[in-house]
C-alpha cells in the first residue's frame, strides 16, 4: 500500500515535469543580473534561480550574482534556495533585479540530535525521527514515552496496565531477540539514563534513532534503538518562565460487570439444568448456599467491579525559568507529577527537580553541568478485580461507618470480600526512591575546528519498598493466617560514566564538508541491595518499621551486582556540495557479562545520502519540490544485556530462601550452583541492518514524507535456556538456565511518516500527520549445538514465526451444537463444549487420521501471535485565531492476545459480556455452563484477534490573543482541555468492555481521563 | 598553549585506555571449585539436596499421584481427577506430576554434583568423616529415583552432574533395572556409612538406609527374580528389625488405656517419635521450613463438607482445628472403610479410629429447628435440642499456639458432638433419634456395590455423600497452625511398614508363613489396647498377599504408598479395582496406566520428544 501510494506520487510528478517543458516557448531574448541577498542584506551563493515553465537556470556565485538569459523579455524567474522560501519574479523588461529571500522555517534546518553530536535534518544520512515538545504535551502521561504513542513510525508502544505509575513498553521495529531486555537505550542531553527519571514538561524534542547506522555508535547497546532526549535550556539573552499545569480525572475503567440480578439467577438456573437432565431447580438452595438464598431474598445485590473501582487523579504542575547572558546561561525547573490510579492505594506522586549551568570562560574554554533530582513514593495495592468473577455479586460491601465488611455475605464466613485490603490498617505497600544525577562536562576549542568535550555522568539512586499486611487483608482472611507479615527492602545503585569526544570539522575547498570523531567510553554500574521479611508483630502500628518487634525474620539476605564497559568509537562524516552525503563509523565495546575471551567486539556501519532536489537537473522542479533525498545505510549493533554473571556456573548461598533446619534450632548453611550453567562460548547478539529511505518536501514545505524500508538480520541470539530438568534443577519448579547464542531472527518492515500543513491562513490552520507501519519479524533457526529443532514449546520458540508473543495452545473454532452429537463423541465433547481444531495423526503406515480423534495436548498449535500486522497514528491539528482542537487517533490490527478477562466461564458470576451456549441459544462463543470437559481447553477461549482504533486524545485550547497578553506582560497563555483514550473500537465483539491495548490483562485495567490545563509563560 | 593542551588531552585519553578492566566481580557467590571442595561448602550442598522432599509430602503434589486410583480412595470433587479415574484428565500437563519430576531430578542433579565433589573435598579428618556425610547424596539420589521409577518407570537416569558436565539435550530412557541396580548400590553405600545418630532429625540415617533399602528389594521384585530380591529384602527388613534398639527405633507398646498405634500418631510424640525411619523435620516455632510455614497442608484436601451440610449442624468449615474444608479432594472408598478396617463400634484393632476423625463437633451453639429435623428426617423430639459449642482455648499442652478450637468444652457425653461418620451402620430409627448428623456406610454407599450412591437414585434420601470421615494421620491439635496448616513433622517412611516388608518378603522368598505371621502379629498387637492385643492375633495360615494387601491399608492408609504398593503386589489391575474401587477401576488399562504420563513441561524442552515419548498418554 505504500508503495502505491509512492507510484501515484511519482505518477504525479512526472507529469509535471512534462507539461512544464511542454509548455515552454522561445521568442526574443534578455539578459537578466541580479543579486540575491537574505533579509539582513547578506548576499547568498549557490541560490538556483530558473526561468519558469523553461530548463533555463543558473546559480548564483559568492556575492549573490547571477545572469541569465530570459526569453521574450517577459517570463517570470523563480528563485528558490534551501531553508528558504521559494520566490517567483516577474521580469517584465527589467534587466537587473534585487532579491531578497525570505528565510523558512523549514524543519529541514532543525537540529538532529544523533549520537555524540547534532546534525541538521537536511544533512541526515540515517533514520531518524523527531517528535516536538508540543506533541508530547498533548497527551497527560506520567511517562515521556507513553506520548509517542502513534507518533513514530516502527516504535510500537502499548500501556501494559492501569497501575499507576507504569512504564509503557517501547518496542522499536519488532522483536529481535528472545529472553534480552527489548527496551531502547535512553540518552538524556548525552548521558543514558531511566527515561522515567524526565519529566514530560522539561522536554524541547525527542530523537528516535532507528536504523543501525544511526545507533551502531552506540555499539552494544544500540541494537533496540536509541532514544535521544533534549531537555529544555536556557537561550542567551533572554529570560523565560513557563507554568504548565493539569489536573484530570481517571476513571470509566474497561472492564466488564460480573453478572447480576436475574441474569445471574438465570445463569446458575441454566448451569442448574444442564447438570439435572433439564429439570428446573424447585428453589434457590439448590443452587446456592443458604447464606447467599438469605443475601439473595434481601435484594442485597452488588456489582463488586463497580465497587473495587474508584475515579481516580491526575494532575502535573511545572514551573522553569531559563535565561543567561551571552557568556552564561543558567536554567531551573521543578515538576510534580500525582496519580491517583483507579484503585484506592494504588499511586504515585513524583518530585522532580532539574537545573543547570553553562558558562563559556573563553573561546576556547566552556563548562557546565546539569544536575537532575528525583523522587518517587508510590503505594499500590493487590488487585482482586478478577475475583469479582468467582464470588456471588452479593452482600453488604460496606457497614453503617462506611468500614468495608470483611464477610459481605452474612451469616458466610468463607467468603472474603475483594476491598478486604481497603480495610483500615489491612494492606500496605509503598515505595519510595530518589536519585540523583549530576552531569558535569568541560569543553576545549584548542584551535580552530577543534573540539574536545569530556562529560562524566554520575548518578546515585536509592529505594526502598516496604509491605505490611494483618489478619484483615484479603489472602490472610482467606487462608486464616493471623500474624501480621512484613517485608522490606532497600537498593542503592551507583553508577558513573566517562566520555571524551573529540571533534574535528573542516571545509576544505568550499564544497567538501568533513568531520571526525573520535569517543571513548568508560561505564561502571553497581547495585546493591538488602531485604528482610518476616511475621508476626504484636502492634500494627509498627508497619514495616520495626523488623525488630517481629517475632519471626523470615527470609532476609543481600545482593551485589556490577558491570562495567570500555568502548572506543571513530565516526567520518563527510559531505560534497551538501548533495553528497557520507558517514562511516565503527565502535569497539567491551562487557564485563560476557565469557572472557568474547568480551569484545567491533560494530562498524556505513551510510550514504543523495540530496537529488539539489542536482542541476532537478532545478526546474524547485517551485513545488522542495526537498528530495534518498537514504541508504548498513550497521551492525550488538546487545548483551544478559544478567550479569551469567556466563558463569558459581555457587550461591540458598540459605535464606531454602529456610531448611531439618529439625534443628538454627537455619542450615545450603550451597547450591547457581541458576546459570556456565558458557564459555557466551558472546554477543549481533544485528545487521540495512536501511533504505526517502524524504520528499513539497509544496513549500507544505507536504514533506518519509519512507524506510528496512531488514535486519540478528545472529547469535541470546537465550536464557531453561535445560530439560533430567539434568537437574535449580529446585523443584525452575529448572537451570543457560544463557546460549542460539538463535537467528529476521525482520523488515515499512515505515511512512508524512505531516501536511493542508489549510495555512492567518486565522485557520489544519495540520495533519500520520505514521504507519508494517513489518514481520520471523525466528529463521535456532541453533542448540548438535541438535536443531523447530519449535521448543516449553520456550514458546517456533522456527518461521514471530520471535516473540507466539501463541501455542488450543484452537477454538467454536461450540458443538445440538445435532452434532455423534460427531463429537469421536473428539470426546458432547453438545455445549469447546469445539478445537485438531491436528491429524500419522501412523507408521502413513494413515493420516484426518484430526478425528479425542482432544489432547498434541493438537495443540501455533494460532496467532502477539505482532500486529500493521499499526498507525494520525492527528489532525486545528486552529481557528485562539483557539486549538486537535484530534490523534491510533491503531494496531492483526495481533491476537491471551486476554485473561475471556477467561472466566464457568465461574460464579462469569461477566456478563460472555454469550454462554445452551440448547436454545446456539452461539460459537462459550461453552454450556457447568460443562464437565477438560479444564485443559479453556484456555482456548482466552485467546482472541484484539485489533483495535481508537481516539486516543482529543485537546481542545484556547490562547490568549497577543494583544491582549502583553498588555498584561505575558508572552502566551492557554487553556485546555483534552480527554484522553475515550474512545474504542475493536474488530472481536468478544472485547466488548475491555480495553485491548493491555492484552486484557485482568488486574489492573485501563480507563479514560479528563484533564483540564494550563500553559503560561512570562 | 597549544602544545600543552594536546600533550594533556593525549594523557588523558591514554589513561582511559589503560586503566579499565572488565573482569566479572560477585561478592555473593564463590567458584564451584572452591565451595564443594571445602567441607562446608560441600555440606551445604548436601544440605542443599533435602530441600526438594518438602515439595512431596505436606502438599497436594503428593496426593493423587500415591493415593488416587487405588483401592482406598474416591475422588470429592475435580481436583486431581485425572488420578482418581484415569480418563483423559491424567494428562501430560499435570501440573502434580511436573512437581514430582522436578522435585526428584532437582535432588539427584544435586546428588550427583556432591558425589562428583567428594573426591577433591578438604576438611575432613578421616575418609569415614567423609563417607558418613557423602552417604546422605547416596540414601537422598536413591530415595528420588526411586519416586521416579515407579512412578514413570523407565526414564532417564542421570548420574552426571549438570553444574560440572554437559547438560543432556536429548535424554535418552533407561530400563527399571538399572534404576533399581542404581539405588541397590547407593543405598548398600548409605547402609554402611550413614551414622546410627544423626544431630538433626530430619537427616537420614542407618535405620532409614535400612528401610528404604529393604523396601527398594521387595519392589524390586516386580520386574523379576522374585525370590532373590524378596531374601535380600527380608535380610535387610530384619537387620532392621533385629536392631532396631541400637538404631533408635521401636514400635509404641500398648498399654491398657492406649494402643501402640494410638501413641505413633499422639501430637506429643510426633517430634521424637520412634517408629519414623526418616521425616520431613518441621520447625513450629520459627516457620524454618522450605515455604516457611506453608507445611502440613495434607489433611485439609481429606475433609468431608464440614460448610454447607456440616454448617446447618454447628461445624465450622474454617476449622483451625480439623482444617480448612473448602478444598475438598478426597473421601475414604467403601473398600476401605468396610472391608479392609472392620465395621464394628467393638473392635480391638484401633486403626480405624486413629486413622480417621469420624466425630466432628460443634464450633457453635446449634439448636435444631423443626426445618432441621424435618430436612434430615429426624425424630420431630429432638427439635429444641441444642448441639452445644465446643470451642474453647486450647491448654498449652493441646495447643503450643494458645488458639481457639473445638473439642475444648462442653465435650462430656459429645454434647457438642456434630456430625458422626462411623464406619459402623447404625439401625435407622436409632440415627432418627440421634441429636446430631450421622452418615454411616449405608448412608453413604450402594449396599451390594463398593460405590457411594448416586444421590439422584435415592431422592427420599437426605443427600450425605460427602459427609465421611476424614483422614487424620497428618493432624494433631498440637502444631496446628492454621486451618490449612498443620506443623508437625511427616513420616516418610516408618517401622511398622518394615514388619510388614518382612512379612511380605518372607512369603516371596520361601514361603515362610509363620515368619510372616509373626510379624504381622507385632504390628497388629499394638492396634490394640493391651488387655484386647491377643484378639488381633492371626494364624499363619491365614496369613498371604491379599491379607497383607489388606493389612497394609489398614496401617499405612493415606501415608502415600498405596498406588505404588498395589503396582509391586500385583493388584494395580481393572479386575482387583472394579472389585474393590470401581469408580478408578471403569477405566483403568493396564497396558498405559502402571506409569504416569510424562510432564509436558520436560516433552516440550527437549530436543527428541517423539522419540522419548510420553508413556502412552
Amino acid at each position: 500500500m505504500v508503495i502505491r501510494i509512492i507510484t501515484r506520487k511519482m505518477a504525479v510528478l512526472c507529469l509535471l515535469l512534462v507539461s512544464m517543458v511542454a509548455s515552454a516557448s522561445h521568442f526574443g531574448v534578455i539578459d537578466v543580473t541580479g543579486t540575491v541577498t537574505d533579509a539582513t542584506g547578506d548576499p547568498l551563493s549557490g541560490v538556483t534561480v530558473t526561468v519558469k515553465g523553461t530548463t533555463l537556470s543558473t546559480v548564483t556565485d559568492d556575492e549573490g550574482f547571477f545572469r541569465i538569459n530570459v526569453p521574450d523579455g517577459s517570463g517570470v524567474l523563480v528563485i528558490s534556495y534551501l531553508g528558504y522560501h521559494p520566490q517567483e519574479v516577474d521580469v517584465r523588461g527589467r534587466t537587473r533585479l534585487v532579491i531578497v529571500l525570505e528565510q523558512a522555517n523549514s524543519s529541514l534546518d532543525e537540529v538532529v540530535v544523533v549520537g555524540y553530536g547534532t546534525v541538521k535534518r537536511r544533512d541526515l544520512t540515517g533514520a531518524v525521527s523527531t517528535v516536538k515538545a508540543e506533541d508530547i504535551a498533548l497527551s497527560p502521561v506520567m511517562s515521556p514515552m507513553e506520548a509517542l504513542q502513534g507518533r513514530v513510525s516502527g516504535l510500537d508502544i502499548q500501556r501494559p496496565s492501569g497501575r499507576a505509575g507504569q512504564s509503557p513498553n517501547v518496542l522499536l521495529r519488532g522483536n529481535r531477540s528472545l529472553t534480552a531486555s527489548q527496551n531502547p537505550l535512553y540518552i538524556v542531553d548525552g548521558i543514558p539514563m531511566s527515561i522515567n527519571d524526565v519529566n514530560p514538561n522539561d522536554i524541547e524534542s525527542i530523537d528516535v534513532l532507528k536504523d543501525a547506522s544511526s545507533t551502531s555508535i552506540y555499539g552494544s547497546s544500540g541494537a533496540n534503538g536509541v532514544i535521544m532526549i533534549t531537555t529544555k535550556k536556557a537561550k542567551a539573552g533572554r529570560v523565560t518562565i513557563d507554568v504548565n499545569s493539569y489536573l484530570g480525572l481517571n476513571g470509566f475503567a474497561s472492564f466488564p460487570k460480573p453478572l447480576m440480578g436475574e441474569q445471574w439467577l438465570e445463569y446458575h438456573r441454566d448451569r442448574y439444568r444442564l447438570g439435572n437432565d433439564g429439570v428446573d431447580p424447585t428453589n434457590l438452595s439448590e443452587m446456592f448456599t443458604p447464606a447467599g438464598v438469605a443475601a439473595i431474598e434481601a435484594g442485597q445485590w452488588v456489582d463488586w467491579v463497580d465497587e473495587a473501582l474508584q475515579v481516580g487523579r491526575q494532575q502535573n504542575h511545572t514551573l522553569s525559568v531559563r535565561g543567561g547572558t551571552e557568556k552564561t546561561q543558567a536554567y531551573l525547573s521543578l515538576g510534580f507529577i500525582g496519580e491517583k490510579g483507579v484503585y484506592p492505594n494504588d499511586n504515585v506522586d513524583v518530585y522532580n527537580a532539574r537545573g543547570g549551568v553553562d558558562v563559556a570562560f573563553s573561546d576556547m574554554f566552556k563548562a557546565g553541568f546539569q544536575s537532575i533530582l528525583n523522587y518517587r513514593v508510590s503505594n499500590s495495592t493487590n488487585s482482586r478485580i478478577n475475583r469479582a468473577y468467582s464470588e456471588y455479586p452479593l452482600g453488604v460491601p460496606y457497614d453503617e461507618n462506611g468500614i468495608v465488611n470483611l464477610f459481605p455475605i452474612e451469616g458466610d464466613g468463607s467468603v472474603v470480600s475483594i476491598l478486604a485490603n481497603n480495610y483500615p490498617g489491612a494492606f500496605a505497600n509503598q515505595g519510595r526512591n530518589f536519585s540523583i544525577r549530576f552531569n558535569p562536562y568541560i569543553e576545549f576549542r584548542p584551535i580552530k575546528n577543534l573540539t574536545w568535550r569530556s562529560n562524566f555522568g554520575g548518578s546515585l539512586s536509592n529505594g526502598r519498598s516496604g509491605s505490611f499486611a494483618n489478619r484483615n487483608s484479603y489472602n490472610f482472611l482467606t487462608q486464616g493466617e493471623t500474624e501480621s507479615s512484613v517485608s522490606y527492602s532497600q537498593s542503592m545503585s551507583y553508577s558513573y560514566l566517562w566520555e571524551n569526544i573529540l571533534t574535528y570539522d573542516v571545509n576544505i575547498a568550499s564544497d567538501h564538508d568533513v568531520t571526525l570523531t573520535a569517543i571513548t567510553s568508560w561505564a561502571d554500574n553497581r547495585n546493591e541491595e538488602l531485604f528482610t521479611s518476616g511475621r508476626g508483630l504484636d502492634y500494627d502500628d509498627f508497619l514495616y518499621y520495626n523488623i525488630a518487634g517481629l517475632h519471626i525474620l523470615q527470609a532476609y539476605g543481600n545482593e551485589y551486582v556490577q558491570t562495567k564497559r570500555m568502548s572506543y568509537a571513530g565516526r567520518l562524516n563527510y559531505g560534497y556540495k551538501g548533495k553528497y552525503l557520507l558517514q562511516v563509523t565503527n565502535r569497539w565495546d567491551g562487557v564485563s557479562q560476557l565469557a572472557a575471551g568474547n568480551k569484545w567486539s567491533s560494530f562498524p556501519s556505513a551510510s550514504v545520502a543523495w540530496r537529488i532536489s539539489d542536482e542541476p537537473f532537478m532545478a526546474s522542479t524547485g517551485s513545488w519540490l522542495s526537498d528530495m533525498k534518498l537514504r541508504a545505510g548498513y550497521g551492525v549493533s550488538g546487545l548483551a544485556s544478559i544478567a550479569p554473571y551469567g556466563s558463569l556456573t558459581e555457587t550461591e548461598t540458598r540459605t535464606p530462601t531454602a529456610n531448611l533446619s531439618l529439625g534443628g534450632t538454627s537455619i542450615l548453611p545450603v550451597y547450591v550452583p547457581t541458576r546459570y550453567i556456565a558458557n564459555p562460548n557466551l558472546t554477543w547478539e549481533r544485528s545487521a541492518n540495512t536501511n533504505f529511505g526517502l524524504d520528499v518536501f513539497l509544496f513549500d514545505d507544505r507536504l514533506d514524507f518519509s519512507v524506510e524500508y528496512y531488514r535486519t538480520k540478528t545472529t547469535g541470539i541470546l537465550w536464557d535456556r531453561r535445560i530439560p530438568m533430567s539434568s537437574g534443577g535449580y529446585d523443584a519448579k525452575n529448572p537451570y538456565v543457560k544463557i546460549s547464542n542460539v538463535g537467528t531472527s529476521e525482520n523488515h518492515g515499512w515505515e511512512f511518516t508524512a505531516s501536511s500543513r493542508n489549510v495555512v491562513k492567518d486565522d485557520f490552520q489544519w495540520h495533519s500527520s500520520l505514521t504507519f507501519t508494517t513489518a514481520r519479524e520471523r525466528l529463521v533457526d535456532i541453533d542448540l549445538g548438535r541438535l536443531s529443532v523447530d519449535e521448543l514449546i516449553s520456550e514458546g520458540l517456533f522456527v518461521g514465526h514471530p520471535v516473540r508473543g507466539v501463541h501455542y495452545t488450543w484452537k477454538k473454532i467454536g461450540i458443538w451444537q445440538l445435532g452434532e452429537e455423534e460427531e463429537a463423541a469421536l473428539y470426546g465433547a458432547v453438545p455445549g463444549d469447546i469445539k478445537l481444531q485438531t491436528v491429524p495423526v500419522v501412523d507408521e503406515d502413513g494413515n493420516s487420521d484426518n484430526g478425528v480423534h479425542e482432544y489432547s495436548p498434541d493438537d495443540r498449535m501455533v494460532i496467532g501471535s502477539e505482532v500486529p500486522d500493521f499499526f498507525f497514528g494520525l492527528q489532525n491539528t486545528f486552529r481557528y485565531k485562539g483557539i486549538d482542537l486537535t484530534i490523534f487517533m491510533n491503531g494496531r490490527f492483526g495481533q491476537m492476545i491471551d486476554a485473561q478477562v475471556l477467561g472466566y466461564w464457568g465461574r460464579a458470576a462469569q461477566p456478563e459480556t460472555y454469550d454462554y451456549w445452551m440448547p436454545t441459544n446456539p452461539t460459537n462463543d462459550y461453552p454450556a455452563p457447568g460443562s464437565g470437559f477438560s479444564s485443559s481447553y479453556e484456555e482456548a477461549l482466552r485467546f482472541v484477534d484484539a485489533s483495535y482504533f481508537k481516539i486516543r486524545n482529543i485537546t481542545l485550547g484556547y490562547s490568549l490573543p497577543q494583544s491582549l497578553c502583553s498588555r498584561f506582560g505575558i508572552s502566551n497563555l492557554r487553556i485546555y482541555g483534552t480527554a484522553d483514550n475515550p474512545l474504542i473500537f475493536t474488530k472481536s465483539h468478544l472485547l466488548r468492555d475491555v480495553d485491548p491495548e493491555n492484552g486484557g490483562a485482568d488486574s489492573f485495567p485501563l480507563f479514560k481521563r479528563l484533564v483540564f490545563g494550563i500553559n503560561f509563560s512570562l | 598553549m597549544d602544545k600543552l593542551l594536546n600533550i594533556g588531552l593525549a594523557c588523558m585519553l591514554c589513561s582511559v585506555l589503560f586503566s579499565c578492566s572488565l573482569d566479572e566481580k560477585n561478592f555473593a557467590t564463590v567458584s564451584l571449585e572452591k565451595s564443594f571442595g571445602e567441607r562446608a561448602g560441600f555440606e551445604g550442598l548436601i544440605n542443599g539436596a533435602y530441600v526438594d522432599l518438602y515439595f512431596l509430602h505436606g502438599k497436594i503434589d503428593y496426593i493423587g499421584p500415591t493415593e488416587a486410583g487405588t483401592d482406598l480412595w474416591v475422588n470429592t470433587g475435580n481436583t486431581g481427577i485425572g488420578f482418581f479415574r484415569y480418563d483423559n484428565r491424567l494428562q501430560t500437563t499435570d501440573g502434580n506430576l511436573r512437581v514430582l519430576w522436578g522435585s526428584a531430578y532437582t535432588t539427584i542433579n544435586l546428588c550427583n554434583t556432591a558425589i562428583h565433589y567428594a573426591k577433591e573435598v578438604t576438611g575432613y579428618d578421616s575418609e569415614a568423616e567423609l563417607q558418613a556425610k557423602l552417604a546422605e547424596a547416596y540414601f537422598l539420589r536413591a530415595f528420588a529415583n526411586f519416586m521416579l521409577v515407579e512412578q514413570f518407570g523407565d526414564v532417564v537416569l542421570r548420574t552426571q552432574s549438570a553444574a560440572v558436565e554437559e547438560v543432556d539435550n536429548s535424554p535418552q530412557r533407561s530400563s527399571e533395572e538399572a534404576f533399581y541396580e542404581l539405588m541397590i548400590s547407593d543405598l548398600k553405600y548409605a547402609c554402611e556409612h550413614l551414622p546410627v545418630q544423626q544431630e538433626l532429625r530430619g537427616r537420614a540415617t542407618k535405620k532409614a538406609a535400612y528401610g528404604l533399602l529393604a523396601k527398594v528389594y521387595l519392589q524390586r521384585t516386580r520386574l523379576g527374580e522374585v525370590q532373590e530380591y524378596a531374601a535380600l529384602a527380608l535380610e535387610t527388613a530384619e537387620a532392621l528389625i533385629d536392631n532396631q534398639g541400637q538404631w533408635g527405633a521401636s514400635l509404641y507398646v500398648s498399654d491398657d488405656n492406649q494402643s501402640g498405634f494410638s501413641k505413633l500418631w499422639a501430637g506429643e510424640n510426633n517430634k521424637t517419635n520412634t517408629e519414623f525411619l526418616l521425616v520431613q523435620a518441621i520447625d513450629e516455632v520459627a516457620g524454618m521450613n522450605p515455604e516457611f510455614w506453608n507445611r502440613g497442608r495434607t489433611r485439609q484436601y481429606f475433609l468431608p463438607d464440614l460448610g454447607n451440610i456440616g454448617g446447618e449442624w454447628g461445624t465450622s468449615d474454617r476449622s483451625i482445628f480439623y482444617g480448612r474444608a473448602n478444598a475438598r479432594m478426597t473421601k475414604p472408598s467403601k473398600y476401605l472403610l468396610t472391608s479392609c478396617f472392620e465395621p464394628s463400634e467393638h473392635t480391638p484393632d484401633t486403626r480405624f479410629a486413629e486413622t480417621f476423625t469420624y466425630k466432628f463437633y460443634a464450633a457453635t451453639d446449634k439448636e435444631i429447628t423443626a426445618d432441621l429435623a424435618e430436612s434430615y428426617q429426624k425424630d420431630p423430639s429432638l427439635v429444641g435440642h441444642v448441639i452445644k459449642n465446643t470451642v474453647g482455648p486450647a491448654p498449652a499442652d493441646a495447643s503450643i499456639y494458645g488458639q481457639t478450637f473445638e473439642e475444648q468444652v462442653n465435650m462430656e457425653n459429645d454434647e457438642g458432638l456434630a456430625v458422626f461418620t462411623p464406619n459402623w451402620v447404625i439401625p435407622a430409627e436409632e440415627k432418627r433419634l440421634m441429636p446430631m448428623l450421622v452418615a454411616d456406610p449405608s448412608d453413604l454407599f450402594y449396599a451390594d456395590e463398593n460405590r457411594y450412591k448416586n444421590p439422584a437414585e435415592f431422592p427420599g434420601e437426605v443427600n450425605l455423600v460427602n459427609v465421611h470421615p476424614a483422614l487424620k494421620k497428618f493432624s494433631a491439635s498440637l502444631y496446628v497452625a492454621s486451618n490449612q496448616t498443620w506443623m508437625g513433622d511427616m513420616p516418610i517412611i516408618r517401622l511398622g511398614d518394615i514388619y510388614l516388608v518382612a512379612a511380605e518378603a518372607a512369603l516371596l522368598a520361601t514361603g515362610d508363613a509363620d515368619k510372616a505371621a509373626e510379624y504381622v502379629n507385632t504390628v497388629r498387637r499394638r492396634a490394640a489396647i493391651a488387655s484386647r492385643a491377643s484378639e488381633m492375633e492371626v494364624a499363619a495360615s491365614e496369613v498371604d498377599i491379599d491379607f497383607l494387601v489388606k493389612e497394609r491399608a489398614r496401617e499405612l492408609a493415606g501415608e502415600h504408598m498405596r498406588w505404588v504398593d498395589l503396582k509391586r503386589m500385583g493388584k494395580l489391575t481393572k479386575e482387583y479395582l472394579m472389585e474393590t474401587n470401581p469408580v478408578s477401576g471403569e477405566l483403568f488399562d493396564e497396558s498405559k496406566h502402571l506409569v504416569r504420563p510424562i510432564p509436558q513441561w520436560f516433552l516440550d524442552a527437549i530436543s527428541n520428544p517423539e522419540e522419548f515419548g510420553n508413556n502412552g498418554y
